[in-house]
């Protein structure tokens, strides 16, 4: 009998269990006063944090809390400030760039951190692929004396201080004893000190007592790994986490609703694009299909609205930002796309769109098929792992692709060049116009700021012409956080700098 | 019976081989250049096809085969191209996690599908046997990962109880094991269920009981043990399919586990990592296999018999 009992009360449980409807109630945010940990939401693992072999630059900016580079852009205004270089001195040819750094500055295990540690990574910086984005114009650097570095470029770059910011000095002496367990035990010189790595699980940092610009208010941080959005949601709901910026549009909607979670946003760096292959796809069929997107509508689809639209990937203030008027533009208009199509003589038309496979990509491929069938093209979707997607956009054997481009706070002319120059590296257009590689050209090595300017504007003109690119949107950057955090701020390139942060009291 | 084990453990051999064959076959055809992958979307042609050719990959497909075979029985299975650690590293930080969760989960199926199919089938169509039949046709159909949800929903958001994710304490591995263990439990309690049906109408049934046997032990000792084969063969098959990981309560409840290795490897053509984890969870499915092999032996000496006669 006693069995039977059990195996019932089993049995009713399980029942409840699934039918247990979703009542009203909810817990009251964990006390934060006696806090000095927080809780971070990461979607994905790392494959290492080894500054310089990152591949992504959202593992970039995860690093610089455990490093820090010679200079740092300042989040707000976008100017570059001093960070392990006290100062530095530009030759007049701008082709050398003496550092002082400052004195007194110690790496987590103690050494201090001098000249040789900073030659010894500008080495790796411009020799390890993934960060050619950055150092392609690097040609060596010396240790002038302990405290004083000296940068020598291939050609005068003016943006050089943005881009050496991605710098991150790592010791040399450590580097070389560790090898490669380095890359799993990183040891920098900033806020946080590396304590754990449990891998896909999370990874602590602990505060830096010694940090040279001050310890930081925060003593633990924790980076969960949880690869689910709605499990990450409800551990925000929960408590058991603190933030979380990479929450989906539906998610962020609600978490507004929430008077247990604060939120906060700004336009994202990330811009999105339909990329036409140019030599398979010919103008007039570009600029047909161009006039038959409706972005607003692909906005709402893909982003719930969320993104902001664009027909330049710059924002205002940039350089290189032009208005609207400037060039030419393709609002939606069925009609005249038809009409153009019908003038190329594009019966029939098939093209494939091929994109590294996601949700967001997925829906974006759906949005262009149904608005391209109504005007008689038809889209093959081709979703493919990244790997292979990296793989045909070197071959070139695609009609469409997604590109975009993580766009920089103070320098034009990596994207650019990297988007529409012939040897560009995410030319998704393969763009091969002598009139753009040209400006390109001048503009890299352009010292003049208002130049380089009208030459991007130059550059933005024949693009949108030919229509090369079809411009989609910005992503919105937002952040969803425990309502008792103090100094938290939506970024727009996700680079969250925790020694900022604190709780209320 | 030795022999027959080890009989067993040898033709484990070509099973392995097959599977790292097939593996590498379908790894080796589909797109995607792993020189590409290690260096990055923006490094010079160059540099992918120096790297292209030191890495062999030049080679046609069989040497490249064999090169790894030879590798591999020296037990070398490579770096993984993602972490450039060894393969083996990751797999042994997942599969304690797999194991626990696969343990938990077949402890749960064994309690709750067995006593229940053996109740439902003992009062057959009675009132209990009516809500174990449809409770399990519910478990069978709810899908794993809504349930997870679900119980995330109800347990951890609503009524705070257990952690909604992560495998830091044995909380943790609550509800994951239930969702995991719900469809399985219900197709153990259909299996007990008709198979102890077809037992108990059995003559040497009727004649334990008219010899006097209290029910109990005609239950237990003649019925369950008789019904018992087809009950093991199921849990045993399910239970090795379990600890392969299982990608969708793994990504619900955050849990580090080899499924999610699996997918993410092939997701970035991770070749080392997909062979080895793959290798790994067929040989481990082979030897529960084995086991539950072994276990027939206990239960039914016909079988017993039946392995000692192996040459």
């Amino acid at each position: 009998m006693k069995k039977r009992t059990i195996a019932l009360t089993l049995c009713v449980c399980l029942l409840m269990g699934l039918f247990t409807g979703c009542g009203k109630t909810k817990d009251g945010q964990t006390s934060a006063k006696t806090r000095d940990d927080l809780v971070v939401i990461l979607p994905n693992d790392f494959t290492t944090l080894d500054p310089q072999m990152l591949p992504a630059s959202a593992d970039i900016n995860f690093c610089a809390n455990i490093f820090d580079g010679l200079v740092e852009v300042d989040p707000d205004t976008k100017e570059i400030k001093p960070s392990l270089a006290e100062s530095w001195d530009i030759s007049d040819d701008g082709m050398s760039y003496t550092f002082h750094l400052k004195k007194g500055v110690k790496f987590h295990n103690g050494d201090e951190m001098k000249a040789s540690d900073v030659v010894y990574t500008c080495k790796r910086f411009a020799e390890q692929a993934w960060m050619q984005f950055a150092s392609f114009m690097i040609q060596d650097s010396e240790a002038v004396d302990d405290y004083t570095v000296k940068i020598n470029l291939k050609y005068p770059y003016a943006n050089f201080l943005g881009e050496i910011s991605y710098m991150y000095v790592t010791s040399e002496k450590y580097m070389n004893e560790a090898g490669d367990k380095a890359a799993k035990n990183p040891i920098g010189t900033g806020a946080y000190k590396f304590v754990k790595w449990d891998v896909s699980q999370q990874i602590v940092l602990e505060a830096n007592k010694d940090y040279f610009a001050g310890a930081p208010s925060i003593k633990k941080l924790t980076f969960k790994i949880i690869p689910d959005s709605n499990t990450a949601f409800v551990a925000l709901e929960k408590g058991e986490a603190d933030l979380n910026f990479n929450v989906s549009a539906v998610d962020y909607n609600q978490a507004k609703e929430n008077p247990d979670l604060e939120t906060d946003e700004v336009v994202g760096n990330s811009y999105y694009a339909a990329n036409f292959n140019s030599d398979r796809v010919d103008e007039k069929v570009r600029q047909a299909l161009a006039y038959a997107i409706d972005k607003e509508a692909v906005n709402v689809l893909v982003n719930e609205g969320q993104g902001v639209v664009t027909d330049i990937p710059l924002e205002k203030g940039q350089e290189g930002y032009a208005d609207k008027s400037e060039y030419t533009t393709y609002a939606y208009d069925v009609e005249k796309s038809k009409k153009l199509l019908a003038e190329a003589g594009a019966k029939d038309l098939k093209l494939d769109f091929f994109y590294g496979e996601s949700t967001a990509n997925g829906k974006l491929a759906q949005a262009l098929q149904s608005m391209f069938s109504e005007v008689g093209v038809t889209l093959e979707l081709k979703p493919v792992e990244t790997g292979t997607w990296w793989q045909m956009f070197g071959d070139g054997d695609y009609d469409m692709s997604r590109g975009g481009y993580p766009m920089e706070d103070v320098n034009t002319d990596a994207p650019y060049f990297d988007m529409y120059h012939k040897d560009g590296t995410f030319n998704v257009s393969r763009i091969n116009d002598p009139d753009i590689n040209n400006l390109l050209e001048q503009a890299r090595v352009e010292m003049d700021a208002d130049k380089r300017d009208k030459m991007y504007v130059e550059v933005q003109k024949i693009i949108m012409e030919k229509a090369y690119v079809i411009p989609l949107y910005f992503n919105l950057s937002t952040v969803v956080y425990n309502p008792a955090l103090k100094n938290v701020k939506a970024i727009h390139n996700q680079k969250y700098i925790y020694k900022n942060m604190s709780w209320k009291e | 019976m030795k022999k027959y084990v080890l009989k067993r453990i040898a033709m484990m051999i070509p099973i392995l081989i097959g599977v790292s064959f097939i593996v590498f076959t379908i790894m080796s055809f589909t797109p995607g250049d792993p020189a590409r992958l290690i260096l990055g979307q923006s490094a010079p042609q160059e540099s992918v096809n120096k790297l292209h050719h030191e890495m062999g990959l030049d080679d046609p497909f069989a040497v490249r085969y064999f090169r790894y075979m030879k590798d591999a029985v020296q037990g070398d299975f490579g770096t993984s191209y993602r972490t450039s650690r060894p393969v083996f590293e990751e797999i042994f930080a997942r599969f304690p996690i797999t194991l626990k969760l696969s343990l938990v989960s077949i402890v749960l199926v064994v309690v709750i599908g067995i006593p229940l199919g053996i109740l439902s089938a003992i009062k057959q169509y009675s009132i209990l046997d009516m809500i174990c039949t449809v409770s399990a046709m519910l478990m069978a159909s709810v899908p794993g990962f809504w349930l997870g949800l679900m119980m995330i929903l109800l347990f951890s958001l609503k009524l705070g109880w257990l952690p909604s994710n992560g495998v830091g304490t044995p909380a943790h591995y609550i509800m994951p094991a239930i969702a995991l263990s719900l469809p399985i439990a219900a197709e153990v309690l259909r299996m007990t269920r008709s198979a102890m049906l077809e037992t108990i109408r059995q003559d040497y049934i009727r004649t334990a009981r008219s010899k006097g046997a209290t029910e109990k032990i005609v239950i237990w000792r003649h019925a369950l043990k008789n019904a018992l084969l087809p009950i093991v063969t199921v849990i045993g098959s399910e239970f090795g399919g379990l600890l392969g990981g299982t990608i969708l309560i793994e990504s619900v409840f955050a849990i580090p586990g080899l499924g999610s290795l699996v997918v993410n490897s092939i997701r970035t053509k991770d070749v080392p990592q997909v062979m080895a984890a793959t290798m790994f969870i067929a040989l481990i499915f082979c030897v529960v296999l084995l086991l539950v092999d072994i276990l027939y032996a206990f239960i039914d000496p016909r079988i017993k018999a039946r392995y000692e006669q192996v040459k």
